[in-house]
């Protein structure tokens, strides 16, 4: 799972680099960022500017970081997710649990 | 459209992330027999790979198979394999259903919940997933009956004791997606 991370201030941007964010890499994309998690890190932004595709493990995987985040009083943002990514998310209603934004600069500020 | 019924078997890749490309096969063949709207082509693809991941994740059975049927008015995606049945837990009923049950509550686990209709002593249709949206620690994991169930107009189980011949079927309407 190759992800590429930046502090900006206080917040963790962390970006997918991959083109599917899928059942071979759910596990291990949550068990890093929940080793960010234990390292401190609370303000959370994951871009997916360049997934093609989400399946439901890597949803799960994304409930899964936001539930760490709850009693820590963190943040997790969503952003840069493609026409069918945000589609996926209003299927599920997560669009209403989760903070989606357009850019990684709104998501930040 | 007289060429129809026509079907597309599923080859299943060994790991998930062989899937996009799979289904997006199989959307160009369905572009190629005049399928064109991008809302049912969308769903399309959130069935197929869901069903076919729960298949990787689940299924052992060497003759299992995944199937597109594309008719006039409708299109199924279909999966097949022999094996035990569903396993679900249910406080009220299980199979077989008794005769007169029409809907149940059950779960595949935490937070996996679904309202179902009963259609027979083994088969059943998911109605919706039940999620309690009203706290993030209470939201499921698993969302991939979800997405089949939210995705496609009909998507039914059903279990055939006598063969154990398991079947999940998703009807997608081919007119109004």
């Amino acid at each position: 799972m190759n992800l590429k991370k930046e502090k900006i201030n206080d917040v963790l941007l962390i970006t997918i680099e991959e083109r599917e964010a899928n059942l071979s890499k759910a596990e291990s994309f949550k068990d890093k960022v929940l080793q960010d998690i234990q390292s401190g890190e609370t303000q959370l932004v994951i871009s997916f500017k360049n997934v093609t595709y989400l399946d439901s493990s890597f949803l799960g995987a994304l409930v899964a970081i936001l539930k760490n985040l709850l009693p820590l009083k963190g943040q997790l943002t969503l952003t840069e997710l493609n026409e069918d990514i945000q589609n996926l998310f209003e299927l599920t209603r997560l669009d209403k649990v989760f903070v989606i934004k357009d850019s990684p600069e709104t998501a930040t500020s | 459209m007289n060429h129809l019924p026509i079907s597309i078997p599923i080859e299943i890749p060994e790991t998930a992330d062989g899937l996009y490309q799979v289904s997006s096969s199989v959307l160009e063949k369905l572009r190629s027999y005049g399928v064109h709207n991008a809302g049912l082509l969308r769903k399309v693809r959130l069935v197929l790979i869901e069903m076919a991941t729960n298949f990787l994740k689940h299924v052992t059975d060497a003759r299992a198979r995944m199937l597109v049927t594309l008719d006039v008015e409708q299109l199924t995606i279909c999966k097949t394999y022999t094996g035990s049945p569903l396993r679900f837990f249910c406080e009220e009923a299980g199979f077989p259903f008794p005769a007169g049950t029409t809907e149940l509550h059950i779960s595949f686990g935490k937070n996996n919940n679904h309202l179902i209709a009963v259609q027979g002593p083994y088969s059943f249709r998911f109605l919706n997933p039940l999620v309690d949206e009203t706290s993030i620690e209470l939201l499921p994991e698993s969302y991939g009956l979800s997405i089949i169930t939210h995705a496609s107009e009909r998507f039914v189980y059903a279990y055939e004791p006598q063969t154990h011949r398991n079947e999940f079927m998703a009807v997608l309407n081919i007119t109004g997606s």
